[in-house]
């Protein structure tokens, strides 16, 4: 019989503030992601330290909820103004703001919103659905298989980062280093804490998330404060529901793109950007005017939005059920599950099932809860573009502060917050990608953990030891050979991961936005 | 939100104790006027973990007796490192808690020289959790007898925490007390891994409290051969070593620290306040939901018992 009580165990959870938490979540996501230059990322990330004092059920589901609104309502500033709130709105600016240019900014909203509320709502299922089949399987790894994944995870994430590969390698390198300092996690000596006892236990890294996403974004807006303020005219926004008559024309496009979204959430390190762009430069593959995209098709929203929020529902599925965060921002939601005495992880099942549960129900509230904000409200989201950065730039730089201390009433943290802010900065002006550093810092971990307990456990015989576990289940070896073979791949045919024209296409309009 | 509320709450309150303490340093060590001012309760770890909600449990009973606001500070960096060396700079006015377990007597051989057993008064002990020894669910070893018997041919993969960690300790005591040949298998995540990766198959047995194996041996994953307190456990229906005819108990107790230097007096108080908070609703209602055996002792009590246990763990640490 079907097991129905994974979906039902965590209602009772439900209660006013759970709700409260959700809807607040979801419509502080949607605000931070409707500015532009404010990613979901800095939202969750300054947002953590203020759950500090609530209820784990509550905490968590208000930062899914930023997360995913954020995500969302990066199309809102994409369609009027044409920057992308959020990095991974980036597709939607292509055929949403020739859209809104043409009067039908509500259309193209409203488009935007039905496909991010459909494309979460899909990945929500996905999520339920496979991630007790997976966090099942996955109670059976043992060291050696989560060594591989880690070392899976922090190869991928350096090849797919946007750039240059051996730059995302760089980040990540880094991120690595700072993993190491602290406590040896097998023989308990100190390393690189130069006598500080503030080291011990290495790099905070909440702090260090808050310093390279919070403190970074400011600084860089502070920096291009000189680029007059977009005072650009702002489409009126109006008749949002219109969206629904195209329904039946991208039922398949929505799927399609859904699918994709969820597979690249799921993948360590590529999040709702590299999703929405794949999902994109499919759709023109297959599309029967592909020469209309662009110049604000239905079927370009569509893609982008539906992929990028499809996203979220993968990313969660691989930190729930492996415990192992499928992008940066669900790594910093893994660090304020951590916070909250909770172990993202296949034993979350066993021993927050409950939770588990209540996040399910969560997410799928939230797509909701996105749909009817964001048919409703988007005319007054809208004039949110018009807000002073500076007044905005000084509330976020004080949660920065308050939030890093706050992690664990420590002033060094702040130290470490703003050493990390600095060093966000210099590399964002050398064009290294920062996501990999916070992947690295945790992934760093658990591959070192899970590689010196290896070892320790192979008694010296290591080939004969890797045999004996690889016997057991073949997925290491799996595992280690994928990630073989998408680093060496490149040697042998230069053929990226994303099409070539969707990479042009994104770097034009990064240039663009740069200038 | 609270929690920020909290920090400010806490930062004025910290600098207007600075202030009254500076106008008049005689008040400080004066039994007559114990407490003269706030307190301060450390706790070496974040919010939301064990001891942290065992010290919060323990807050609105002390408030009563006291009559004053205990506030309590987290400080989690380090491994606790800041929050112990927080307290030997503290002055010897009783004004300042610190809740802990055997962490702290384990602190200055774990790469924490500079922290000083001797500056830590033990006031009261609180709790007294026991290890329990845990094999995966469909485990070979059925009884604890079975598994004495295998360590005798055969080394087993024993999980811990962490180098000189707790249960890495505990894991040697029984080592030593069957006279097994364990090979010892770190995992500093904590006892959630530790456990899964039992349930797994990649060690033979580990040994952590009954309270965080609970959800587990729920679910069927893994399963308690055996305590190591010296009483039989509420939660599991399992015979404690000394039962077995080891001789073999692994205390794991929780209490509460002042900065040493505080009057007799003013300890005799604390023991009044620490017998009646460990009495009161709050405490008694999370230790049952949480299983945690409570066990008061007052400060003489748990002052040689400390004693007692540095010399133990001095014994212990110098075969690591």
């Amino acid at each position: 019989m079907f097991d129905f009580s994974l979906y039902t165990a965590g209602l009772p959870l439900f209660g006013f503030s759970t709700i409260i938490g959700l809807l607040g979540g979801t419509l502080t996501g949607i605000v931070i992601g409707a500015l532009p230059g404010l990613s979901a990322m800095m939202a969750v990330s300054i947002l953590v330290p203020l759950t500090y004092g609530m209820d784990p059920v509550v905490a968590i589901l208000m930062l899914l909820g930023v997360y995913s609104g954020a995500n969302y309502a990066g199309s809102i500033s994409a369609t009027l103004v044409n920057i992308p709130g959020t990095p991974s709105a980036v597709m939607t600016t292509l055929d949403a703001y020739p859209m809104a240019k043409k009067g039908k900014a509500g259309l193209a909203i409203g488009l935007a919103t039905m496909s991010s509320a459909i494309g979460g709502f899909f990945s929500v299922i996905v999520l339920s659905m496979l991630s007790p089949v997976i966090a099942r399987f996955a109670l059976q790894f043992t060291s050696l298989e989560k060594l591989s994944i880690a070392i899976f995870g922090i190869s991928i994430m350096a090849f797919i980062s946007k750039g240059s590969t051996l730059k995302g390698l760089v980040a990540g390198v880094f991120g690595l280093l700072v993993a190491t300092i602290g406590f040896d996690p097998n023989t308990s000596i100190l390393r690189f804490s130069f006598g500080s006892i503030y080291l011990n236990s290495g790099i905070n890294f909440t702090a260090a998330m808050i310093g390279l996403f919070g403190m970074t974004e400011i600084m860089l807006t502070i920096e291009n404060r000189k680029q007059k303020q977009n005072r650009q005219e702002i489409q009126k926004v109006k008749d949002t529901f219109a969206c629904f008559r195209y329904f039946k024309s991208v039922v398949g496009n929505l799927i399609r793109s859904s699918v994709i979204g969820v597979i690249v959430g799921a993948i360590p390190g590529a999040g709702g950007t590299i999703g929405s762009i794949i999902s994109y430069a499919q759709q023109k593959k297959i599309s029967k005017e592909p020469e209309k995209m662009g110049t604000g098709a239905v079927e370009g929203i569509v893609a982008a939005e539906a992929a990028n929020n499809a996203c979220t529902g993968g990313a969660m599925t691989t930190l729930l059920s492996l415990g192992i965060p499928g992008d940066a921002v669900t790594g910093i939601l893994m660090g304020a599950f951590i916070i909250h005495g909770l172990q993202p992880g296949p034993n979350l099942f066993n021993t927050n099932f409950d939770l588990v549960s209540a996040i399910f129900i969560g997410m799928f509230l939230i797509n909701i809860l996105i749909l009817v904000l964001g048919l409703f409200g988007a005319p007054y989201f809208a004039k949110l573009l018009n807000f002073p950065r500076h007044f905005l730039n000084t509330g976020i730089m004080v949660l920065c502060v308050v939030g890093t201390f706050g992690v664990q009433n420590s002033m060094f943290d702040v130290k470490v917050m703003v050493v990390f802010a600095v060093i966000g900065f210099i590399f964002t002006k050398l064009e290294i990608p920062r996501a990999p550093i916070v992947l690295a810092l945790i992934l760093g971990t658990m591959m070192e953990e899970n590689l010196r307990r290896w070892l320790s456990l192979a008694n010296g015989d290591y080939l004969g030891y890797f045999f004996e576990c690889s016997s057991k289940t073949p997925i290491a070896p799996i595992v280690l050979a994928i990630t073989v073979f998408t680093l060496i791949s490149p040697l042998f045919k230069k053929k990226p991961i994303i099409s070539e024209d969707a990479l042009e296409e994104y770097e034009e309009m990064n240039k663009e936005h740069d200038k | 939100m609270k929690k920020i509320v909290l920090i400010s709450v806490v930062l004025l309150m910290s600098v207007s104790l600075m202030f009254a303490q500076g106008a008049d340093e005689k008040e400080t060590a004066d039994s007559e006027t114990y407490p003269s001012g706030d307190i301060s309760f450390i706790i070496p770890n974040s919010a939301g973990g064990g001891n942290d909600l065992t010290t919060r449990a323990l807050i609105p009973g002390l408030q009563r007796e006291t009559g004053v606001n205990v506030v309590p500070l987290n400080q989690g960096e380090s491994g606790g490192a800041i929050a112990a060396q927080n307290v030997m700079n503290a002055k010897p006015d009783g004004l300042t808690f610190y809740f802990n377990s055997q962490t702290l007597i384990l602190m200055p051989y774990g790469g924490m020289p500079s922290i000083d057993l001797t500056q830590f008064q033990p006031v009261a002990q609180v709790v007294e959790d026991t290890g329990v020894i845990y094999v995966k669910n469909d485990s070979p070893y059925q009884t604890i007898e079975d598994l004495m018997e295998t360590v005798k041919t055969e080394t087993l993969k024993v999980g811990h925490n962490g180098n000189g960690k707790l249960w890495h300790l505990a894991a040697m005591q029984l080592d030593n007390a069957i006279s097994a040949d364990f090979q010892y298998v770190a995992y500093t995540a904590g006892g959630s891994p530790m456990l899964t990766a039992l349930a797994a198959g990649e060690i033979d047995l580990c040994i952590e409290n009954a309270a965080g194996g609970r959800s587990m041996v729920e679910s069927g994953l893994v399963r308690p051969l055996a305590s190591l307190g010296s009483n039989r456990l509420e939660v599991f229906d399992v015979p404690t070593m000394v039962e077995t005819g080891v001789d073999l108990v692994f205390p794991v107790w929780r209490g509460v620290f002042t900065k040493a230097g505080v009057s007799e007096d003013i300890l005799n108080q604390m023991d009044e306040f620490f017998g009646a908070t460990v009495e009161s609703p709050e405490f008694v209602e999370y230790a049952t939901n949480n299983g945690l055996p409570v066990r008061y002792r007052d400060h003489k009590e748990f002052t040689e018992f400390v004693n007692k246990e540095i010399g133990v763990y001095e014994d212990l640490m110098k075969n690591l």
